[in-house]
């Protein structure tokens, strides 16, 4: 009976036969690994950009989000748990869509990118790679939704096939991600410079928590890192929390909370720091970090101004906003 | 006067237990081995299953594989387990 | 008090605690036998992707 380690993710679960790994679907049969939702999501839409959220990356467009069961996280406030937290047996539905099927049904709908989402498609990173690698062939792009516990090695194999990624830095407090999420810190910290070195379009969401996460100095500490390990026009989106799963006992988390949070980053240097899931708050639009004319307005996920140049400016002060506004800006002009 | 009733502890002796409350007894404590043995086999495997895998309803897996509703396609980045991450895991355990 | 009413206390007392134990320990071993067995799980719903709403609204997030 051979057992095998998997060398995904920074847990290193070593699975004896007939078992699965803690993300419980990568599962080991004849001592072999096997991605047991590979070509099988259990959840597909189709989603505006904004709603990953991705808000310098293709603004407006539809992007085709698809999800399988598994997460090698087990966050206490987890919103997708029914999906996350269960393996690929417990699911009532899955569809059959293997990677070119995939890729054909997200161009037939007119999507021109496709996002790998809801639970974290780390777990199901065979289903991504090759999906994404016959995305590129038809132009369209590969957004990666995840909390970024990734080890170095499959994740530098994946930016090559990766476009943009918004990644979870879900406190800046090793002892938060054990109790809450049950991970660790420097593994995310160091997942994210990779993607950084690797020149994926890169967007970080904090969700602030009330009286586990919203310290004003952890926001500092985590601004000032993001500023200095990943650069001053990187997003940040701060979301508010809603009570959900096995963390019911907190309230939302008040405005001004996420107001004060946003002060902080942009008095550490962030250029473009967002207030999520606050529906008409300003700072869900974007603003020209020089003179501050308002480039893209948004309510929720619609966009209702948008004044971008064709190359990515401001257009009255001409400062470069940075982000990939086009898709010919990742495939050139269409032939 | 009152008389007190003297007990002469040299003469008393113990309860007066039936057969048949013997065999009452021994089969509560029966039952109370049963559960015990049931809730620490329980805790061994939960404990073995929160060191790092999880045991999986392995004949419904089969069953949907079979039916081509989930997949057997071989993961990449794993290793067949050393001796040594074995043990330090507790995966030569089996469920 | 009388001493008879001390001697025909006790005995009577333990049967009926010792016939209580033992009655409780005969529903614990018949359980088993009365549970029902947990149901089959459903097969899962192949969803076929020519009927599928790509747009339907959705609280998944992310």
């Amino acid at each position: 009976m051979t057992a095998v380690t998997c060398e995904l993710c920074p847990r290193g679960c070593v699975i004896p036969e007939g078992g699965a790994g803690d993300c419980r679907i990568r599962v080991n049969l004849g001592g072999r690994l096997r991605a047991t939702t590979y070509g099988r999501p259990s959840a597909v839409h189709i989603d505006p950009m904004e709603k990953k959220p991705l808000y310098h990356f293709l603004p407006g467009t539809p992007v085709f989000s698809i999800a399988t069961a598994g997460c090698n996280l087990h966050c206490l406030n987890c919103q997708n748990w029914q999906l996350s937290q269960r393996g690929g047996e417990e699911m009532e539905e899955v569809y059959r869509l293997d990677p070119p099927e995939l890729v054909r049904v997200a161009k037939d709908e007119g999507c021109r990118s496709i996002a790998y989402t809801y639970s974290d498609p780390i777990v199901f990173y065979e289903y991504v790679f090759d999906s994404a690698e016959r995305a590129h062939a038809e132009r369209l792009a590969n957004c990666f939704i995840t909390a970024a516990y990734i080890n170095e090695r499959p994740l530098r194999k994946l930016c090559r096939v990766i476009d943009a990624v918004n990644a979870d830095l879900k406190a800046f407090d090793d002892g938060f991600y054990r109790r809450v999420n049950g991970a660790t810190l420097k593994p995310v910290l160091d997942a994210l410079v990779t993607m950084r070195e690797e020149g994926v379009w890169l967007e970080v969401t904090n969700l602030v928590i009330p009286t586990l996460n919203d310290d004003p100095a952890m926001i500092r500490r985590l601004a000032r890192w993001v500023h200095d390990e990943l650069g001053a026009g990187t997003p940040l989106h701060f979301s508010r929390f809603q009570p959900q799963y096995r963390m019911r006992n907190l309230p939302p988390t008040p405005v001004e909370t996420l107001d004060r949070a946003r002060r902080e980053a942009k008095d550490a240097g962030l250029e473009h720091v967002y207030v999520g899931n606050v529906l008409g708050h300003a700072g869900n639009s974007t603003y020209c970090p020089n003179d501050g004319t308002l480039l893209i307005g948004r309510v929720g996920f619609m966009i209702t101004h948008y004044a971008l140049t064709a190359d990515g400016r401001c257009p009255s002060c001409n400062e470069p906003i940075p982000g990939v506004w086009r898709s010919a800006d990742l495939f050139g002009d269409e032939p | 006067m009152y008389q007190l009733r003297k007990i002469d502890l040299r003469q008393s002796r113990l309860p007066n237990i039936h057969n048949r409350e013997l065999r009452f007894l021994a089969l509560v404590l029966a039952t109370c081995c049963l559960i015990a043995l049931q809730l620490g086999e329980n805790l061994r495997l939960q404990g073995l299953a929160g060191s790092g895998w999880r045991t999986v309803d392995l004949p419904a897996l089969q069953r949907r594989i079979d039916a081509g509703d989930l997949s057997d396609h071989e993961a990449t980045w794993y290793h067949p387990a050393t001796e040594q991450e074995r043990r330090a895991s507790g995966a030569g355990q089996q469920p | 008090m009388t001493t008879e009413s001390h001697r025909s206390a006790g005995p009577t007392a333990r049967r009926r605690i010792l016939r209580l134990l033992g009655g409780l320990a005969t529903l614990g071993l018949a359980l088993p036998w009365l549970k029902r067995p947990a149901p089959e799980p459903l097969p899962p719903q192949v969803l076929s992707l020519r009927e599928a709403d790509f747009y339907r609204p959705h609280d998944l997030a992310g």
